[in-house]
């Protein structure tokens, strides 16, 4: 009887943990194995080609895009409501040299193709003298799970790339994006 | 004496210390002298019960030493918590809890799990780390916001010079020419 009730403490106590440890990190360890994430430091090498780390670094992810949703209920909650509909941001941003911008080019088109080879569809691409920008889409059914930005403004000296990930309506994106401040970069405040 | 005086007697003996203390209601005042007048021996009894009453309050009473009262006090709450736990430990005794292990460790799972999400939820007042990421994630969605206006607008610029200014200036620079 004894060995028993040891036993039943014993399971009990098992589920208790592993309940408890790995919450927060199957929160983050979920977006990124999810199909929308593309991991832009890996697919790109991005670091690795502009031989620096990035200007603009943002990775909103798991838990904290779930604080960042209800910290803005009270102030917009149009705006909570949308990012409870998202699991990941993820930005790189780069300052870089019209040479720089060029080469980006090249290397923005291979990104281009590895996504689309990865079952991605090309959604924009704008090529012109003082831009190079495509859009990528994932999708589930009639739904967009992921978008990737890559993004670069010759005449700006910024090449930008961007991932979101999770249930993504491109409109409410631009009309709620539409109402913030582009002009001041974070991490730099 | 019949069954009435029998029944009536035994309720007046009940009631004769109310009566003589004063404790009487005034419906019972009027029965209690209603059956007393009707037996002027009942009255003999009151005198009785008067005196005893009077003899016993001139009895001097003692106090109870304060380490005794104290010593009785605490066993009384020693009696009163035992009993109730006594009561605590027979009512889960009678629930017979091995049948009620597997509820009680999904219950146990299930309040874990809950208390493991709640942990993630959000404070009323955010942090520097979720303000910081609010802001980058507003930036984000500029970003994304401002470069889809712009390129919504050169791909129009694109598709009017391509396919629409091109040819028409074409088609014109060709008419001037003949």
């Amino acid at each position: 009887m004894i060995k028993n009730n040891k036993l039943w403490l014993l399971a009990i106590l098992t589920i208790t943990l592993f309940s408890i440890v790995p919450n927060q990190a199957f929160a983050q360890q979920g977006v990124r194995s999810d199909p929308g994430f593309v991991d832009l430091d890996g697919v790109g090498g991005l670091n690795e080609f502009f031989n620096r780390d990035p200007k603009i670094d943002v990775s909103v992810e798991g838990a904290l895009m779930k604080l960042v949703a209800e910290a803005s209920r009270l102030e917009d909650p149009e705006l909570a409501n949308l990012l409870l509909k998202l699991k990941g941001v993820y930005v790189r941003g780069y300052e870089t040299s019209r040479s720089e911008s060029e080469r980006a080019r090249g290397h923005a088109n291979k990104i281009g193709q590895d996504l689309v080879d990865a079952g991605w569809s090309s959604v924009i691409r704008v090529r012109n003298e003082q831009e190079h920008f495509q859009m990528f889409a994932r999708y589930r059914g009639e739904t967009i799970i992921g978008m990737v930005v890559l993004s670069i403004d010759v005449g700006a000296h910024e090449t930008t790339f961007l991932n979101i990930v999770g249930n993504i309506d491109p409109g409410q994106i631009g009309r709620i994006g539409q109402k913030f401040n582009i002009g001041r970069v974070p991490n730099l405040d | 004496m019949t069954m009435l005086e029998h029944h009536d007697r035994e309720w007046l003996n009940n009631h004769i210390e109310a009566y003589t203390d004063g404790e009487l209601s005034a419906k019972e005042l009027i029965r209690f002298n209603d059956i007393a007048n009707a037996d002027q021996h009942i009255f003999e009894d009151v005198r009785l019960a008067r005196q005893i009453a009077a003899s016993l309050r001139s009895v001097p009473q003692d106090q109870c030493p304060e380490h005794v009262l104290s010593g009785i006090m605490a066993h009384v709450r020693q009696d009163i918590r035992s009993s109730a736990w006594g009561r605590f430990q027979s009512f889960f005794l009678k629930l017979n809890v091995a049948h009620f292990r597997p509820a009680l460790a999904v219950a146990m799972l299930f309040l874990v799990v809950l208390s493991s999400t709640q942990i993630g939820n959000p404070t009323k007042e955010p942090t520097a780390q979720v303000s910081q990421a609010l802001d980058e994630v507003k930036w984000t969605l500029a970003f994304l916001s401002e470069v889809g206006r712009t390129t919504g607008t050169t791909v129009r610029s694109d598709v009017i010079e391509d396919q629409v200014i091109g040819p028409m200036s074409r088609s014109l620079t060709t008419r001037s020419g003949n």
